[in-house]
């Protein structure tokens, strides 16, 4: 049976790879050095493969066709799709029979998962791999959660899909162990007139639920209260996916600054499962 | 008035096509005059005022050569013209 072994939320600015400067050296190198955590908690972990949750902003995903929740069936996904993000395009191992495993378990436990056998990864995921994996050693499984095209998915269905995740993933028949990272947020506005702004209040907010393991509070976030924060603070759907698969376990806080040059709310958590767990 | 036309407009102009001629590029669109003019000026904030979607506004406007930081300033110009 496979193991969850440890969660990662990060915020995935491309700036840290492109642009580190931008920031002062102290912002930059306290960001950089959250990343150096969480890369170290990846490899004592020492998982077989990696489930990449993040927001893709309409680069594979257009309106028409957009899915709620998809999953990447591949042996291999190329990114980043985009141009000037600081990362070398290159080959990301897949890992299509895992994917295909939690395909299926949602498929037969209520969550209709899209699919796609041919992705090119985004800045969305390429970021985090890029700071956490940069040799790529380890084989991925994509997951897209639509943060940018409403309607949205909500966020109760985003932790019921993230405990089925978790579930689906236990449930693989493969001795593997496997890491989540969750990607995107947190505050932050990218191509409207509140870019730049971020509110630290929502991210302090946010982070403290998480910590607390508050989940009531967590599920009760409304659309409206996460959009006041930030038009693309919708992302911080993928960390309450994460929240989800392992099962509310309360997140370690690693990292946050509000980083103005970035115009992000910056943040870095850890999850582990509960001692003697599993996963 | 077509919010699809105009987010694939900047979709495809992003990715596969080019927007340096903007009268052959958009003549692919069912776009009416006010999204057309939007894209062709272009008025960010009439584009987002029309529906455009933050993340394919942002690249449609790091599209035309314009700098990260510079969004802000250029988008308060785009609105003092809407008047």
């Amino acid at each position: 049976m496979a193991r969850l072994v440890l969660g990662i939320a990060t915020t995935h600015i491309a700036a840290i790879a492109r642009t580190p400067q931008i920031a002062s050296p102290e912002e930059a190198a306290r960001f950089r050095a959250g990343f150096e955590t969480l890369a170290d908690a990846l490899a004592r972990a020492a998982p077989d493969v990696l489930v990449v949750i993040s927001p893709d902003h309409v680069n594979r995903f257009f309106l028409d066709n957009m899915p709620a929740f998809c999953i990447g069936l591949r042996d291999s996904f190329e990114g980043p799709a985009e141009e000037g993000t600081g990362i070398p395009r290159r080959l990301v191992a897949g890992h299509a029979p895992l994917a295909t495993g939690i395909l299926e378990h949602g498929l037969a436990h209520g969550i209709d998962w899209s699919r796609a056998e041919d992705w090119v990864l985004d800045h969305g995921f390429m970021v985090p791999l890029h700071m956490l994996d940069p040799e790529g050693r380890i084989p991925v499984v994509p997951v897209n959660v639509n943060c940018a095209a409403p309607p949205l998915p909500g966020i109760a269905r985003c932790h019921a899909v993230g405990a089925l995740l978790g579930e689906a993933i236990r449930a693989a028949e493969d001795d593997l162990r496997v890491a989540v990272v969750a990607a995107g947020g947190l505050s932050h506005s990218p191509g409207d007139e509140r870019m730049g702004l971020i509110d630290t209040g929502f991210d302090e907010r946010f982070l403290g639920l998480l910590e607390a393991g508050a989940t009531a509070d967590i599920l009760a976030l409304t659309d409206a209260e996460i959009d006041a924060a930030g038009s693309s603070t919708a992302e911080i759907r993928s960390w309450i996916v994460l929240y989800g698969a392992f099962g509310n376990r309360p997140f370690r806080r690693v990292h946050y600054q509000a980083i103005a040059a970035y115009g992000t709310g910056c943040g870095q958590c850890l999850v582990e499962p509960a001692a003697g767990n599993p996963g | 008035m077509s919010r699809y036309e105009l987010n694939r407009a900047m979709y495809e102009g992003t990715r596969d096509r080019s927007i340096a001629d903007k009268s052959e590029f958009l003549a692919a669109y069912a776009l009416d005059e006010a999204e057309r003019r939007a894209l062709a000026v272009p008025n960010f904030a009439a584009i987002l005022d029309l529906g455009g979607l933050p993340n394919l506004v942002y690249r449609y406007y790091r599209a035309h050569g314009l700098a990260f930081e510079a969004f802000s300033g250029r988008l308060g110009r785009d609105r003092a013209e809407l008047g």
